[in-house]
């Protein structure tokens, strides 16, 4: 698992390591989400523009859409958690990762947030309402 | 011209809020109730109910009675169900139609005595419930709307008779499905049905607002050395899915009757006229055109309200109600279909994320517990 500090976020509550390229969901997201049942991987080659749904992560109570932290292909998926869907609750930041992304610039994680800036962002989202489920 | 804001909804709370946040809840809106959705996981309070018990507040339900002489002659005509046939401490689940046959709510009517029926109603249609069954009175039978001065803690499980019998002092073992009496818990006053939502053996009880947190609390403290857990929304709409129960504003609406519900074994022709009478006896010679079914998905992927289903690359019904059922293992659904397809065994598609996925038409319900009653 990558440094924490290395680490950049989204607003949607995605991690991504932009050394190794792995993607997966926050401990807060995960935290909101709860119990989850099932992943939907996307497929290895697939190219993503920053933004765009990649993943589903299935919740018992809804469905949460998985969106690339930035544009890039697709380079591997987490193929455990098509048996172990609830790593995603018990190890958001390690074995829970869903995808690795080979970003098309190496220079956009830095358009993401910090650690710290991502910490702060929590806060102002939940006086607005929180993680929602907005898969369509 | 100033521009008056709209009034925010009202939201109702239940007494018991502070308890639950007291016990970590994570709240969620519901027929205009802010009640728990879980307290710890979905899934375990899911287990709980299954394995030992868990424990609700429906305060959220609303409760009203109708009492008076005529009382039954009104009940008779608004309720498809034959309530005339109940004893004292008997309860029925009953659609109450409009006169097209379309479901304004569906409740269970308990008799309290002879001129005296408790009725628990949808809290999402309390309101309209109360106005349409003021029009509806009459002959000067009474309408009470108690849903202020009463509440609902449900308590569901294997181990729920054991719980409710060591905080009342009395045996239950007499008490069958479906029936209730007034009893005590906790030193309260509380009216004890053996009904719920689940597909488990358990309990209702109904008190008085102010007596709802002692009997709240008695059981949490006796019920957790029994492995009950306080359990919420979340794990209530897994559990009454499992069950093959259908949720009014989901499965049920008043443009859906109770023969396309699957719950005909409600409609009583033998009983004098009632409200949606003749579209309902046509509908039952005509036939269904579709029908409320339960599925098993066969691929991967969970059903959702409003997905799509297709046969043969044609649309034919959509998903109504949804999830991963936690006692199954497997993922299923509720939804309508046309008749054709309506048959345990039928091949239909639910179209999750754009894709057409293969799930297989099955006998209600899901999940049927071994227990006694």
């Amino acid at each position: 698992m990558a440094n924490r500090d290395a680490l950049r976020f989204t607003k949607t509550h995605e991690w991504f390591d932009p050394t190794a390229g792995a993607v997966g969901i926050t401990e807060h997201a995960q935290e909101e989400i709860s119990d989850v049942v099932f992943v939907e991987l996307p497929n290895v080659g697939t190219v993503v523009r920053a933004g765009q749904e990649a993943a589903v992560v299935e919740s018992v109570k809804a469905a949460f859409s998985i969106y690339a932290p930035v544009a890039g292909t697709i380079t591997a998926v987490n193929e455990r958690l098509r048996r172990e869907p609830a790593l995603v609750n018990t190890a958001p930041h390690g074995d829970g990762w869903i995808f690795t992304l080979k970003a098309q610039d190496p220079a956009a994680a830095a358009a993401l947030m910090t650690q710290v800036q991502y910490q702060a962002w929590i806060v102002t989202e939940k006086d607005s309402g929180g993680v929602h489920a907005e898969h369509s | 011209m100033a521009t008056v804001a709209p009034a925010a909804p009202l939201v109702h709370r239940s007494v018991l809020h502070a308890a639950h946040q007291a016990l970590g809840a994570r709240f969620s809106q519901f027929g205009g109730w802010e009640m728990p959705l879980s307290y710890t996981s979905i899934l375990k309070e899911h287990q709980a109910v299954r394995t030992a018990c868990g424990m609700f507040d429906v305060s959220h339900l609303g409760q009203v009675e109708v009492t008076g002489p005529s009382a039954t002659a009104s009940l008779q005509r608004v309720m498809t169900q034959d309530v005339a046939k109940l004893a004292d401490g008997q309860a029925a689940y009953t659609p109450m139609c409009h006169e097209q046959g379309g479901i304004l709510d569906e409740m269970i009517v308990y008799r309290l005595a002879r001129d005296r029926y408790r009725l628990v109603i949808n809290a999402g249609n309390a309101d309209r419930d109360v106005a349409w069954l003021r029009e509806q009175q009459a002959g000067g039978a009474q309408l009470h709307d108690l849903r202020t001065s009463l509440g609902v803690v449900a308590i569901q499980g294997p181990k729920a008779a054991a719980l409710v019998e060591s905080l009342g002092g009395t045996p239950l073992a007499d008490l069958r499905y479906y029936h209730c009496r007034p009893g005590t818990i906790a030193g309260r006053p509380a009216l004890i049905a053996r009904t719920g939502y689940t597909g488990e053996d358990g309990f209702e009880l109904m008190a008085a607002t102010g007596d709802l947190a002692a009997i709240w609390e008695a059981a949490h403290a006796a019920g957790r050395p029994m492995g009950l857990l306080p359990a919420g929304l979340g794990a209530r709409d897994t559990l009454r899915l499992e069950a093959g129960m259908p949720l009014y504003g989901h499965d049920i609406d008043e443009t859906t009757t109770p023969f396309e519900v699957g719950i005909g074994r409600t409609v009583a022709f033998s009983k004098p006229d009632f409200i949606g009478r003749a579209a309902l006896w046509r509908q039952s010679q005509e036939g269904l055109r579709r029908r409320l079914v339960g599925f098993v998905m066969d691929e991967p992927g969970v059903p959702r309200q409003g997905y799509p289903i297709q046969r043969r690359d044609a649309t034919i019904g959509q998903v109504t109600s949804g999830t991963h059922a936690p006692t199954l293992g497997r993922n299923i659904g509720l939804g309508y279909v046309t008749i054709e397809a309506s048959e345990p065994g039928a091949t239909v598609m639910v179209v999750i994320h754009q894709r057409p996925t293969r799930a297989t038409v099955v006998q209600l319900p899901f999940y049927h517990h071994h227990g006694k009653s």
